[in-house]
């Protein structure tokens, strides 16, 4: 008998040498799973893909007119190599540079040929997109009923498309799609259902680890709260989307959820702890150039700061605000009349 | 079940044993490859700057690396004095008169410094100065054979290697024609102290020499006067025209006038002259020969670029092979998905 097979048979060595085994075998399993080549080359796509990403980029910084032009260097390559499923990524991205630059006529026109390719391509995730997309349009425009139609429809494509999803894609559109319908539902006064929609797109948005998309559920859910006299409820969500952007370092977020919660604060009357938030909302919001953000602080901060007996504080907020009102255009606020 | 081991202690001891033989043998091992246990040999040199070779730097002998510079300083002369180490193994061929020659790529390929031995047999003593082959020394011992200066590697480091001599003959050229042609106007100008300067003012004199000739010649013999007024005309014309310098030039420049003075200095001016267009045509020849290297060589260089930018492409899969997983479990994607702007709405009062 060989002194392997002894050693086999000694019941203390057993275990040791399974694990060895085991061990040599994962090893092994794991070296060989290297999928091999399979000779098509994917170089203008992924260089698409990559212009596409530094778009997004732009776009997280709110530089609309930078993240179109990588946008539509994106599209040029997808076109190139007729690859529509990017074409349709290219152009939903570049729709929403357009929104967000308030420009919904050339919005909806990117999200319409977007919509086309996505069906030339087949890609129910895509079209989900698209359509929701176009739905965003509608909500910018006022029309929240065309909307909620819009959103129903990528709702069931993006659902479709779901089921044996071998990408991230689908959930993702899901999740967009779920929550932009909660917005539409929230505008029409169907709160319950806005709700309902707006714990399934952060189910997905858990699930799939998007901070960001996380916070935006949480952002409306915190207006919808407000919206029913649930102040409470509202603050812990309006904070929980602060963590969640803290967490993406969404800064543009960050200036938001801040804005929120000193508002709600406001008008739970903690005056000091709402002044806290709005200078961090301030803070955030310059930080970022985000001058919607800055606008809505300054706005608050000032006659807060005077209700709360801070009148250095008030007038240095009422000088920003006016600095900001020229550098913007807008005409001086009359000034207040004497008592 | 109760799992045990026997002669547990034994086993631990012998791993611990043979882990800390491994830990010596691995120390050694290192050392020998970092050659703490091994002798330098170090040399002097200088550079005329320290681009390109900081210490630490590679020094090859036909593609072996034989040592590094060891350190370097700014002299009071601005120029960086460089000491340099050559490895134990390598010393023996480090011969007299050795040189050492800064490679640097003009197209930003980086720099290799090289060392070339020399031919004698004695082997290079210890601490010696060693000079850069674009040095006057260097390339005096290069031009009197003396060091064993190997073919390079491929046409193209051959030509990198010629380009800076080249430049500098070139330039040495073009500031002795120079000065020559400053020679030759100042000397027209009648403001040089050197052979052709002497030449014109030795001409200006004997012509003031003549002037007196004649006046002389006017007084004392007057019954000579038709033939002497005839002189006196001639010298008269001759002054007025080496007075003008445009009738003067012409006169130095003509075959068949002052230029054989001009040459009676033995021939210096227009050796120079000479061997100064010799040496241009000869560097016209080497630039056009090199363009027409370069022209040929297009393609290979086209092809090392492309295999660098796959080389690159690879390193960048195999580098994200790992980062997925140390077994390489995520394995390397083939393409990058492109995926729309993910984006909710963010609608609210409050």
């Amino acid at each position: 008998m060989s002194a392997l097979a002894r050693a086999a048979r000694r019941p203390g060595l057993r275990p040791a040498r399974l694990a060895s085994g085991l061990a040599a075998l994962v090893l092994a399993a794991g070296c060989s799973s290297a999928p091999k080549s399979t000779g098509v080359v994917y170089a203008v796509r992924d260089k698409a893909a990559e212009l596409a990403k530094l778009g997004d980029g732009f776009m997280g910084t709110g530089q609309y007119e930078s993240a179109r032009r990588y946008y539509d260097e994106a599209l040029r390559a997808s076109n190139s190599v007729d690859d529509l499923e990017g074409g349709a990524a290219a152009l939903a991205s570049m729709g929403r540079a357009y929104l967000a630059g308030g420009m919904p006529a050339e919005a909806r026109s990117a999200f319409e040929l977007s919509l086309e390719r996505a069906v030339l391509a087949g890609a129910g995730s895509a079209q989900s997109t698209a359509l929701a997309g176009l739905g965003e349009v509608l909500v910018a425009e006022g029309d929240h009923a065309g909307a909620l139609e819009l959103f129903a429809r990528a709702v069931a494509l993006a659902e479709a498309a779901l089921k044996g999803a071998k990408t991230e894609a689908p959930s993702r559109a899901l999740a967009v799609a779920v929550h932009d319908r909660a917005v539409a539902q929230a505008a029409l006064g169907l709160r319950a259902e806005a709700l309902a929609s707006l714990a399934r797109a952060e189910e997905l948005n858990l699930k799939g680890k998007r901070s960001s998309e996380l916070a935006a559920n949480r952002y409306v859910r915190a207006s919808i709260l407000a919206s029913e006299g649930r102040l409470e409820e509202a603050l812990a969500s309006a904070l929980s989307a602060l963590e969640a952007d803290k967490a993406a370092e969404n800064g543009r977020g960050v200036a938001g959820d801040l804005g929120a919660a000193g508002r709600l604060c406001e008008r739970l009357g903690r005056g000091p702890e709402a002044l806290g938030y709005w200078k961090r909302s301030l803070d955030a919001a310059l930080a970022v150039d985000h001058a919607k953000a800055a606008r809505a602080a300054l706005e608050a901060l000032g006659p807060l700061a005077a209700s709360l007996g801070r009148e250095a504080e008030a007038a240095r907020y009422a000088a920003l605000l006016a600095k900001l009102d020229a550098a913007e255009g807008r005409p001086a606020p009359a000034p207040a009349a004497a008592p | 079940m109760k799992f045990r081991i026997r002669h547990a202690d034994r086993i631990v001891g012998a791993f611990v044993l043979v882990a800390a033989a491994a830990l010596c043998g691995s120390i050694v091992l290192v050392g020998a490859n970092q050659r703490w246990f091994a002798r330098d040999y170090r040399f002097e040199t200088r550079f005329a700057s320290a681009a390109g070779v900081a210490p630490g730097t590679a020094i090859y002998m036909k593609g072996f690396q034989i040592g590094k510079i060891q350190r370097i300083t700014l002299n009071e002369g601005n120029e960086v004095d460089a000491t340099f180490v050559v490895y134990d193994d390598y010393y023996p061929k480090a011969r007299k008169d050795s040189v050492l020659e800064l490679v640097t790529s003009p197209i930003g390929l980086g720099t290799q410094l090289l060392f070339h031995p020399g031919k004698a047999e004695e082997v290079l003593a210890e601490g010696s100065f060693v000079p850069l082959a674009g040095s006057e020394e260097g390339r005096f011992l290069i031009e009197e054979g003396l060091v064993e200066i190997p073919p390079k590697d491929d046409t193209i480091t051959r030509l990198l290697a010629g380009i800076n001599p080249l430049i500098e003959d070139l330039d040495k050229t073009v500031v002795t024609v120079n000065r020559t042609l400053t020679e030759v106007n100042r000397a027209l100008a009648g403001q040089s102290s050197g052979p052709a300067g002497r030449i014109v003012n030795d001409a200006a004199k004997a012509v003031a020499t003549a002037e007196s000739y004649v006046d002389t010649l006017m007084a004392q013999v007057s019954d000579l006067l038709k033939s002497a007024n005839a002189v006196a005309d001639n010298a008269a014309a001759m002054s007025a025209e080496l007075r003008d310098p445009t009738g003067l030039v012409p006169r130095l420049l003509d075959a068949k006038g002052s230029v054989k003075t001009l040459l009676d200095d033995k021939n210096v001016l227009f050796d120079r002259l000479t061997s100064s267009l010799a040496e241009t045509e000869k560097t016209l020849k080497n630039v056009q020969g090199i363009t027409q290297e370069l022209r040929a060589q297009m393609p290979s260089i086209g092809v090392a670029i492309d295999e660098g930018r796959t080389a690159i492409k690879q390193a960048q899969d195999v580098l994200e092979g790992l980062k997925n997983n140390p077994l390489l479990r995520g394995g390397v994607p083939e393409r990058r998905e492109q995926q729309p702007l993910y984006q909710s709405l963010r609608e609210g009062e409050f």
